[in-house]
This record gives structure tokens, C-alpha cells and sequence, in this order.
């Protein structure tokens, strides 16, 4: 039981977070109605609620690296499929905005989190 | 007190996760659908050209007027028409009969919207096209080859585009 809410959790959080992230992304920021810093706010934010919902720094820990991944599989699905054709002659385009959208959102939730404890009393 | 300082954390960390998941699903949903439309929009986006008005207005000068009808495929995102320059060479390309311009314009471009271009032909152009006209024992067709600059308004920014606009038309003989 504490498993399935662990993993209810982290998808969660990771798929608002690539869905934020995705958002931030040279493809998609011009069509966007936020603008990029908003996105990364998005995602500090997502940071922020899963502080409130975990324990410890190691669970914070694995926590985050969860949302990372199911963040990152969001992030690439949100800019690969409305562009199949780019990514078969220019792949190096999207994995860079992938890349950068994993790492920027790591750092984010982690940031968020450490916030969202501090808020906390913790 | 560890308890109760606990029991707030649950309902606004679930309260503003859920709120956060809607919001960004929303977000990138309607960003995809803009970049969609785009992306549409430039493949679909279609010029044709047709004269509808040849005419010797002086003894060294002529009047052409071309009808551009520009057809957009999806109208999510506003665009708009805002320069429109061609060259006119005669159909086979080899003689050069001009540069023409629009200036500076800015018409709304809605599904199928027409705009109307002349230019008046004088001096070496209007000898050259006179010489075309002797030559040829029927019709002279000549070709339109311009360039179109269309500024599509997207959320953030103003994305500006240049379109290749082709035609070939068929100049009436005098007296038809």
C-alpha cells in the first residue's frame, strides 16, 4: 500500500513536472501562453508540494530522481511525437532540449522540496 | 504538536500537486494544439496568382494588375500579409522584365483572402515586353516570381515567414 502511494505519487509529480518542463522547451515555448520562467516556476512548485508529502532526505532523495525519470519520459513524449519527422533528420535538437529539461528539472524539485521542508518545520 | 503541525501538509501538498498536474496537462496541451496549427499553416499555406488587367494606359507606359489569393489551411493562429515583392520574366526566363513591390502592407489573411497587386510597366521593361509581344505569333505568357513575407502572431512572439509565390499567366493579344 505505501508502494502504490509512493508510485501514484512520483508519476504524479513527474508527469506535471515534464508537462512544466516541456513547456520551457525551444519547440513549444513561442506557442505557449507562459513564458519560460513561469515553466520553471511550474516545476519548483511540483517541488514544493511533494516536501510537504515525504519524509527524510533519502526518501526526498528518491523522490526526486522518480520524478526525474517519469518527468523526463513525459518531456520527451511532449516534444517528440508533434515532431516524428524533425526527430528522424535532427535528433541532436530534441535530445538537447530533453537533456537540459532533466536536469534543470532535478535540480528544481529538489530545490521545491528543500523549500517545501523548510516550510514545514522540518 | 508533531502531529498536528503535519496534519496541514497532506491536503496542501495533495491540494496543490492535483492543481499543478491540471494546470500543466492544460498548458502543454494548448501549446501543442498552437504548434500544431503553425506547423500546419506553413505547409498548407497556398498563393496563386492571376492577372486581371493588361492594358496600354499611355503611348510608353503599361498597367497590370494580378489577383494573389492566399488560401491558410487552419486558423488557430493570426496571420497576416505584410510585403509581397516579385520579378516578371517571360515564361521561358529569358528576359528579365522587372521588379515590382507591394510596400509595406498589412492585410489580415483569413482562410482565402485576395490581394490585389499592380505595377505599371515603362521604359526598357515596356520595350522588352513589346518586343516579347511582336515576337511570339499568339500568346506571351510570362512568369510571376515573387516572394511573400507573412507574420504569423503566436502567443510569445511574432514568427516572420517568407513564401516563394509563383504564377505563369498569358498576356491577351491587343484587341481581345
Amino acid at each position: 500500500m505505501k508502494f502504490l502511494r509512493w508510485l501514484a505519487l512520483a508519476l504524479a509529480a513527474g508527469i506535471a513536472a515534464g508537462a512544466s518542463s516541456a513547456l520551457q522547451t525551444q519547440e513549444l515555448l513561442d506557442f505557449s501562453f507562459v513564458s519560460g520562467n513561469i515553466a520553471y516556476a511550474l516545476v519548483a512548485l511540483v517541488g514544493l508540494s511533494v516536501g510537504f508529502l515525504v519524509r527524510g532526505v533519502q526518501e526526498g532523495l528518491l523522490m526526486a530522481l522518480s520524478i526525474t525519470l517519469v518527468g523526463t519520459i513525459t518531456l520527451f513524449l511532449a516534444i517528440y511525437l508533434p515532431n516524428v519527422e524533425i526527430a528522424a533528420t535532427a535528433p541532436e535538437l530534441i535530445l538537447r532540449s530533453v537533456w537540459w529539461g532533466a536536469l534543470s528539472m532535478f535540480f528544481l524539485t529538489i530545490i521545491g522540496m528543500v523549500v517545501g521542508r523548510i516550510l514545514s518545520g522540518e | 504538536m508533531r502531529s498536528k503541525e503535519r496534519s496541514w501538509r497532506y491536503p496542501v501538498g495533495i491540494g496543490l500537486l492535483g492543481i499543478l498536474l491540471i494546470a500543466s496537462l492544460v498548458l502543454l496541451t494548448i501549446a501543442e494544439q498552437n504548434y500544431k496549427a503553425f506547423r500546419e499553416a506553413l505547409q498548407g499555406i497556398e498563393f496563386t496568382v492571376r492577372l486581371t488587367l493588361f492594358e496600354q494606359s499611355a503611348p510608353q507606359e503599361a498597367r497590370l494588375q494580378w489577383a494573389v489569393t492566399v488560401t491558410m489551411p487552419a486558423q488557430k493562429v493570426p496571420a497576416s500579409l505584410e510585403l509581397l515583392d516579385w520579378h516578371l520574366y517571360s515564361a521561358d526566363g529569358s528576359t528579365y522584365l522587372g521588379y515590382y513591390t507591394s510596400g509595406d502592407v498589412q492585410i489580415a489573411l483569413g482562410p482565402q483572402t485576395e490581394v490585389p497587386l499592380e505595377a505599371t510597366m515603362r521604359g526598357p521593361n515596356l520595350e522588352k515586353l513589346q518586343r516579347l509581344q511582336e515576337e511570339s505569333p499568339q500568346e506571351t505568357a510570362l512568369l510571376f516570381q515573387g516572394v511573400a513575407l507573412v507574420m504569423f502572431q503566436l502567443p510569445q512572439r511574432e514568427e516572420r515567414k517568407k513564401f516563394p509565390v509563383v504564377g505563369v499567366f498569358i498576356l491577351p493579344k491587343e484587341g481581345e
